[in-house]
């Protein structure tokens, strides 16, 4: 069945289940992602607002465009801890299994 | 003249990795640079497994790879040289960073790089914030009149291959590489053959000499010549001993006037040598229509027209025979000297190419008292990787004339007259003004160079003495008020306003006094 849940403020408040006489203390609601997802409110970050102005003041580049479409648009990079050399190493190392 | 930016892996990391935190500046160098840099093929492996090895964490292995593909591909690429030192104090210090230094040296580049150890130990390092300083269009540097380098910069990857390709083959004289352009540029002037030859002045002198040859002209004969030409035309004519008849320019086109030929046919005129004078076809209906009442060969000199179009007709295939020049300065230019003769002619060209190699049909057999002249394997692989981008070059040298003929606008100098567009390559871009000599002086002075096609005609020079008293008062007049503007495929709009305004303002300085 369906329940009719109205927001009072801060509040959403269900009506009284009297017919039914259900002998229960507490109801359950099961909110879909999608809803989640509809009404969350994404604020895009710095970098992916860098990256759009960048791509139109480029006119339009194939590795931003491909970028932007792959990148959550609250992205934001994690500072690394390792140095170009260390992370080079370790790539080549799985390349080449040293 | 622009400067080339090489940059270095961890700044290109710094952009596709979004490493803002490394980097705060990193989207602004890409504005300021707007696609523009290069990066040394040494570097290319390293950005793609750090950046691969990086990005698939965020968002896997296979979008990573389509990432890379995406950019990778619009990359401008420099060599990395194979002539290494190992003595180098770069290569002793930092190989990865020596390679990059090698490759810059290549282009004249600048490296980009917040690499504190490269920016120590080489000149051609700058910081980011060195960079983001640098003012293109503060300093306003001289306009060359011809930018050769940039032209052939722009070819330099195709070139390198080219050049393997010739070294790799063993086969320097007489091969693949001459056979196939032959082929190319015959299909472009829509011609059934082309022969290449050692330069534009053999191509004509080849041409005549293989006429003699076919007992269609013979030694005391005379072609009709243009005398507003470079000598190049009428040298070709005497060499072979028979005569140049000159006969003056049409005033508005600067080529032979058609209307003043017939009066110069004799029993003795055996061609009409047609010169199509920088870039612009001359007027080859009236000459060929002459021709064909007198019984006499059309020669086409096509030295500064490759690509034009005449009546839906290249040159090369608007007479009997052409002969062309790919002199490096050329609008098809070699890294040295070459030529070629095109021709619908199955005998002529025969004898052509023999005449060329010593006179020589078969090896070791000499038909005719030949020459040594002939298109080499390197410089035929070259002008292959030029001729596919000549229409282009063309188009963008009818962008630049019209950009001088919309902002030069002054009633003491005379503009190029067009007859058609397509039958103008704008090889040069020549104005008239009787103060030619002050207005070069005054441009020069304003860091602009220009030249003078030419100070002094044929009938002038000493090498034709005899002619001196002959008298070719339109040819005359041309060579003291004629001044060629810089025009290339690599000159930007900017300087041609540049060089617009200076030509403008001369004049109003003239007035004025």
């Amino acid at each position: 069945m369906q329940l009719e849940a109205i927001r009072k403020g801060n509040q959403f408040i269900i009506p009284e289940l009297t017919e039914l006489n259900l002998d229960v203390d507490k109801i359950m609601i099961t909110i879909s992602d999608e809803t989640i997802n509809k009404s969350k409110k994404i604020i895009k970050s710095t970098t992916y607002k860098s990256l759009e102005q960048l791509n139109k003041d480029l006119g339009g580049d194939e590795f931003l465009e491909l970028k932007l479409k792959n990148m959550p648009k609250n992205f934001k990079h994690k500072e690394y801890s390792k140095t170009d050399k260390e992370i080079w190493y370790e790539a080549r190392r799985d390349k080449y299994e040293m | 003249m622009k400067c080339n930016y090489i940059l270095d892996t961890n700044i290109i990391l710094d952009y596709m990795l979004d490493r803002v935190d490394s980097n705060k500046n990193i989207y602004t160098i890409f504005t300021k640079l707007k696609n523009n840099f290069y990066l040394s093929s040494s570097q290319i492996h390293n950005i793609e497994y750090i950046f691969i090895h990086e990005r698939k964490k965020e968002i896997g292995l296979e979008k990573s790879k389509e990432e890379w593909m995406a950019f990778i591909k619009n990359i401008k690429i420099t060599k990395t040289p194979s002539y290494v030192d190992i003595n180098d104090a770069l290569f002793l210090q930092d190989s990865e960073d020596y390679l990059i230094e090698l490759s810059a040296k290549v282009i004249d580049a600048k490296i980009i790089t917040r690499n504190k150890n490269f920016l120590n130990n080489s000149e051609l390092t700058i910081s980011v914030d060195e960079f983001l300083k640098t003012d293109e269009n503060k300093k306003a540097s001289p306009i060359p009149f011809l930018d050769l380098k940039s032209i052939n910069m722009q070819y330099f990857n195709e070139y390198e291959k080219a050049f393997d390709d010739v070294i790799r083959s063993g086969w320097y004289i007489q091969g693949t590489q001459v056979k196939a352009f032959e082929q190319e540029f015959a299909d472009y002037c829509e011609t059934k053959h082309c022969i290449g030859v050692a330069n534009g002045l053999d191509a004509l002198t080849l041409i005549i000499k293989a006429y003699k040859e076919m007992g269609v002209m013979q030694i005391g004969d005379e072609v009709i010549v243009p005398a507003n030409t470079y000598i190049a035309s009428i040298l070709a004519i005497s060499e072979n001993g028979l005569t140049p008849v000159l006969v003056e320019p049409d005033i508005q086109t600067y080529n032979i006037d058609p209307a003043l030929i017939e009066a110069k046919i004799t029993e003795k005129t055996k061609a009409i040598m047609a010169v199509h004078l920088y870039g612009q076809v001359a007027a080859m209906n009236e000459i060929n229509t002459i021709a064909k009442q007198h019984n006499l060969k059309v020669i086409e000199d096509s030295a500064q027209a490759h690509g034009a179009i005449y009546n839906g007709k290249r040159t090369g295939n608007l007479g009997n025979a052409s002969g062309f020049s790919f002199y490096p300065g050329k609008n098809l230019g070699a890294l040295g000297d070459g030529g070629a003769i095109t021709t619908n002619d199955d005998q002529l060209a025969e004898i052509v190419r023999a005449l060329g190699n010593y006179g020589s049909h078969k090896k070791y057999e000499n038909k005719y008292q030949g020459v040594n002249s002939r298109l080499d394997e390197i410089q035929a692989a070259f002008l292959r990787v030029k001729l596919k981008q000549l229409d282009n070059e063309i188009q963008k040298r009818r962008e630049i004339a019209g950009v001088y003929l919309e902002n030069i606008n002054n009633e003491n100098i005379m503009l190029p007259y067009v007859n058609d567009q397509q039958a103008h390559v704008w090889h040069l871009f020549v104005i008239r003004t009787k103060n030619r000599d002050e207005l070069q002086k005054y441009l020069l002075g304003n860091g602009i160079q220009t030249m003078i096609h030419y100070p002094i005609s044929a009938h002038n020079q000493n090498a034709y003495k005899s002619w001196c008293e002959q008298s070719f008062p339109t040819t005359e007049k041309l060579q003291n008020e004629v001044l060629s503007l810089p025009i290339s495929p690599v000159i930007n709009v900017n300087e041609v306003k540049k060089i617009a305004s200076g030509v403008n303002e001369y004049q109003k300085r003239c007035i004025l006094k």
